[in-house]
């Protein structure tokens, strides 16, 4: 009898150790601060997304791993649905429905795997196995066009929840392809360019938002996928040094570049998120164009800010810098990635410039009381005041993310499982510097035009794509001759079971 | 102790008449009664099952009539497991209604007499080896089951006892159809002697008896298309009785599907194409089942039509360890059955009975009436709808619960990837729809709640707590469990030959 649970945690090596000191530190910070300023109702709950966090990383064999999947997926259900209204409930439901979907994908990835090998242990996954897995890792990491419920319930829960959210989901979706890519080569190159046209499409939506945490939001979106084509970069390199084809990099350095950026961006992307919820709290709202300009009443939080706008950005000398140079490098050989990292890091300076500005500097040109909407922190009024240890926690972690940051960017290699590399040379600065220079003359060209205030009324749809629109048909149609069937009486019941009786022995009698 | 086969069938049988009597003699002692009646059986279930586990099978004859004369009763390991399932449920469902019920009882309700008399029948399903006893007890088990089903006289029960009643007269004339075709081909009613003979039997005659026999079973633990009785009788019954047909009942006629199959009709031998017929049927009935579930509005139909589906998985396995012939796969296939037999009455037993405090404090079972029961003063019902939520996931089959031990059992002994993709669809929806109650009770309340009526006492929340427990914790005890199923799979395989 093979164990079905074998329950194997330890200690992950090499770069995943900084995953693991990311995803304890900073998720334990944010479930301490959902327990002093949340409801403490959901502070259980953080806890126990915190904690399938940390299992999902320590995982020794891919049914532990799915255990921290689940753990996540269901306390995340009832983190966002809090105790929000209908847009929340519909939310959850289909964050829930998704990610079961990803996790059975999963489950039938296993099942066709012990029954090909016989056995948990996995040395190669089957490759029938390997396009399951992929694709259950296409809907955990929000791969456009897989990425809606990221999108719509990030920017819904409360404002402390969200950064909560943002550091395990997709983190250990990336972490699970990262995982998989050693055993799975087979069913991977795609995701280099899936993952890199994510980064692009996502960083377009990004320019359109006009909400704070909807904007982050979309930034998630599109910095996983440059994740998820670090990963995939590291199979397409497992494949070449199969054919071994001198001028790929190592899998490795792919597999060591994308989980890099996995930790500077958890880091930095939670910054970003408590600077937004601090935001709401002063002012109110969400809304970008109707900031009041708080670069004089909040200058700690100004400069907190650029340092994560900056990292994000990959400006010189901070985390994202390091960790989309690594990536830079191992995409050199994959010129279509490139271009495409290239583009993405363009967009994605230009919207962290219209970020900073409209919040700090914009002149707020319709007062916060215009009562055009709702919308104020979606779906639910500010948090209001807050106590001077509540509002001084916020701060703690948010000046402890910026230091994360800022320390990082100037000594990579000192995050384990970092190589030493010409991070801070001349022309690893000039390089990422380029595109920020195209973000800087893109935004004196189109200013106007992204930083015109939200139409009002439609800030949101309500209707979840078509899939949903799909479905909700489908089970529209259903439901009227099921109700008929199930109304049934005797007689049609009777007649059925002979039907069938008949049928039966027919198919029986013919069968062989 | 030899006489343990027959006392299984005898106290149960014995208790139903003495409960009867006492409803109207006595009323007031009616409880104490069921609750012995209800321990004493379950002893002496338990004692048959471990002697059979310990000692290897034993075979009774009542007044030493050698069977193709007298009647054969005989317990294996196989039969000992579902012994064991019966001991735990007649135990379970008399705590659990003995103690949901508050305040004066009613005399003239015949439940406690009905409930005895049912589960004597289900042993008495599971004991013989006697096709023709099988028929006797099938049929005293369905009228008991038309009594619990129609006892509240209201005229939505009494719609649901005649629709089962209808649909039952006709699985047990296919049953006995069945029975007489085979009397008259091989002489003999009895399971071993007709195991030995039928192999001289005709094919089409063959295969006209297993589709009898496979369509009668499948009425009675609810296969697509015949599961639509189910839902209509659950809601009727309400969740106790709910509780004991879903979870203990409907297992005993997949027992008696298995036995038959392997035992008397020697259909891996004769007929394997029968098991394809019955993968097919297997996928429809999950899809339907969960289907059906989804795009229902009331508690107690979602809950049956979601027994329906794991009918279906256990029809998996079934079809599985058939198709497999008398291997390993075969083995492992049945096995996996049988733990996802155990693990759904456990599951379905605490979301029937977790879900009655609901209904209990809403007066109604449809789910909309439920909003915000979850946060209602009393702490038992926080506890309930927790266990009810415990329940839920592991029916969905998310580890690391028992459910998804059985869940990955019956999957992993398919031979495509087909059946492993409806599995997984199922639990999509099974997530779909009981995540969808878990945000209408813990959402806002918009009405009061009698908290008197459905508080309960101390014994039905420890039963629900029992069971919520033991499905939890099952996925980490599964390595015993499975052991213990395997050898009893093997049982079923070796007694195939028929042995007396």
């Amino acid at each position: 009898m093979k164990p079905v649970y074998p329950l194997m945690v330890g200690v992950p090596a090499g770069v995943e150790v900084a995953v693991l000191v990311v995803f304890v530190v900073l998720g334990g910070a944010l479930v301490v601060l959902q327990g002093i300023t949340g409801s403490r109702r959901l502070c259980g709950v953080a806890a126990v997304h915190w904690l399938g966090g940390m299992v999902a990383v320590m995982a020794g064999d891919l049914m532990t791993l799915l255990i921290g999947w689940e753990l996540l997926t269901f306390s995340a259900f009832i983190l966002i649905r809090g105790s929000g209204g209908r847009e929340q409930r519909g939310h959850a439901m289909r964050y829930v429905v998704t990610h079961v979907s990803a996790a059975v994908l999963y489950f039938s990835a296993l099942v066709v795997q012990v029954n090909g090998t016989g056995t948990l242990a996995v040395q190669v996954l089957v490759p029938q196995a390997q396009y399951l897995m992929a694709a259950a890792v296409l809907i955990k990491t929000a791969t456009v066009p897989l990425h809606r419920w990221l999108v719509q319930a990030y920017p819904s829960t409360p404002p402390l929840v969200t950064p909560l959210l943002s550091v395990f989901t997709t983190k250990v979706g990336v972490v699970t392809a990262a995982r998989l890519v050693r055993i799975a080569p087979g069913g991977y190159p795609v995701l280099a360019l899936v993952g890199a046209m994510t980064a692009v499409v996502a960083v377009i939506f990004a320019l359109q938002q006009h909400y704070a945490r909807r904007l982050l939001a979309w930034h998630i979106v599109s910095q996983v996928g440059y994740m998820t084509a670090g990963i995939g970069l590291a199979a397409v390199a497992a494949q070449a040094a199969v054919a071994s084809l001198a001028a790929a990099p190592a899998p490795a350095e792919a597999v060591t570049a994308g989980l890099f950026h996995l930790v500077t961006h958890t880091v930095y992307k939670a910054l970003l998120l408590l600077v937004a919820a601090e935001v709401v709290r002063h002012v109110g709202h969400e809304a970008l164009t109707r900031m009041e300009g708080l670069r004089f009443r909040r200058p700690v939080l100004l400069v907190c800010a650029i340092v994560g706008a900056l990292s994000i950005s990959g400006f010189p000398f901070t985390s994202g810098h390091a960790s989309k140079y690594l990536l830079k490098g191992v995409s050199a050989s994959f010129p279509a990635v490139n271009m495409l990292l290239l583009v993405a890091s363009v967009g994605t300076g230009l919207s962290f410039i219209k970020f900073i500005y409209l919040i700090f500097f914009g002149a707020g040109e319709a007062g916060r009381d215009d009562g055009v909407s709702g919308t104020e922190v979606e779906g639910r009024p500010a948090g209001g005041t807050r106590s001077g240890l509540q509002a001084g926690a916020v701060m703690a972690v948010i000046l402890m993310a910026t230091a994360a940051t800022v320390l990082m960017g100037f000594f990579p290699a000192a995050v384990p499982g970092v190589p030493a590399a010409g991070y801070h040379s001349l022309s690893a600065s000039l390089g990422a510097l380029a595109p920020l220079a195209g973000s800087v003359v893109l935004w004196v060209l189109v200013r106007r035009v992204l930083t015109r205030p939200a139409p009002s009324g439609v800030h949101h749809s309500r209707n979840g794509g078509p899939a949903m629109f799909l479905a909700a048909r489908c089970a529209a149609a259903l439901r009227m001759p099921v109700h008929a069937i199930r109304d049934a009486g005797p007689q049609i019941q009777v007649f059925m079971i002979l039907a069938v009786f008949g049928v039966l022995v027919f198919v029986l009698l013919h069968a062989g | 102790m030899s006489h343990l086969p027959v006392l299984v069938i005898v106290i149960p049988i014995a208790g139903g008449f003495v409960l009867s009597v006492t409803d109207l003699v006595v009323p007031g002692l009616k409880r104490g009664t069921a609750l012995v009646v209800a321990v004493a059986h379950s002893t002496v279930l338990v004692a048959a099952a471990r002697s059979a586990l310990l000692y290897g099978p034993m075979t009774y004859v009542p007044g030493s009539w050698v069977p193709p004369v007298g009647i054969a009763l005989r317990i294996d390991s196989f039969t000992a497991f579902f012994l064991m399932l019966l001991a735990v449920g007649h135990t379970l469902a008399v705590l659990f209604r003995v103690g949901s019920v508050v305040g004066p009882r009613r005399a003239g309700m015949a439940t406690a007499a009905l409930t005895a008399l049912l589960f004597g029948a289900l042993s008495g399903i599971a004991v013989t080896a006697d096709l023709f006893n099988l028929f006797v007890f099938v049929e005293l088990a369905t009228v008991c089951t038309v009594g619990l089903i129609a006892r509240k006289q209201r005229p939505v029960s009494s719609v649901a006892g005649f629709v089962y009643l209808i649909v039952a007269a006709v699985s047990g004339a296919l049953l006995l159809f069945a029975v007489l075709l085979i009397y008259n081909a091989t002489g003999t009613v009895s399971m071993a002697l007709v195991a030995q003979r039928i192999h001289q039997m005709p094919r089409d005659l063959h295969t006209v008896i297993v589709a009898a026999m496979v369509v009668s079973f499948g009425i009675k633990f609810g296969m697509v298309p015949f599961h639509l009785w189910q839902p209509r009788a659950y809601h009727a019954a309400g969740t106790t009785t709910a509780g004991v047909l879903s979870a203990f009942a409907m297992k005993v006629y997949l027992y008696a599907l298995f036995r038959l199959l392997w035992g008397p009709l020697q259909v891996p031998h004769l007929l394997p194409a029968a098991f394809g017929a019955l993968h097919v049927l297997a996928l429809i009935t999950i899809l339907v089942g969960h289907t059906m579930a989804l795009l229902e509005n009331n508690l107690i139909r979602l809950l049956a039509f979601s027994s329906v589906a794991h009918g279906g998985y256990i029809l998996l396995g079934l079809a599985a360890a058939g198709s497999a012939g008398s291997g390993p796969i075969a083995e492992a296939a049945i096995a996996a059955a049988l733990f996802h037999i155990a693990m759904h009455a456990l599951m379905k037993g605490a979301l029937l009975w977790s879900g009655h405090f609901a209904i209990a404090a809403a007066r109604s079972s449809r789910m909309m009436d439920h909003r915000g029961v979850a946060r209602g003063t009393p702490i038992t019902m926080t506890l309930m709808v927790g266990a009810f939520m415990v329940a839920a996931l592991a029916i969905a089959g998310i580890p690391p619960t028992g459910g998804f031990v059985s869940k990955w059992l019956v999957a992993l002994v398919q031979e495509s990837l087909v059946p492993v993709l409806v599995i997984a669809v199922g639990t999509v929806i099974s997530l779909g729809y009981y995540a969808r109650y878990f945000i209408i009770v813990t959402a806002r309340p918009l009405r009061d709640f009698s908290w008197e009526g459905g508080a309960g006492t101390p014994v039905a929340v420890a039963v629900v707590l029992v069971l919520a427990v033991a499905v939890a914790g099952a996925g980490f005890v599964q390595e015993p469990l499975q052991i213990l199923f395997a050898g009893m799979a093997r049982a079923l395989l070796a007694a195939g030959g028929g042995v007396l």
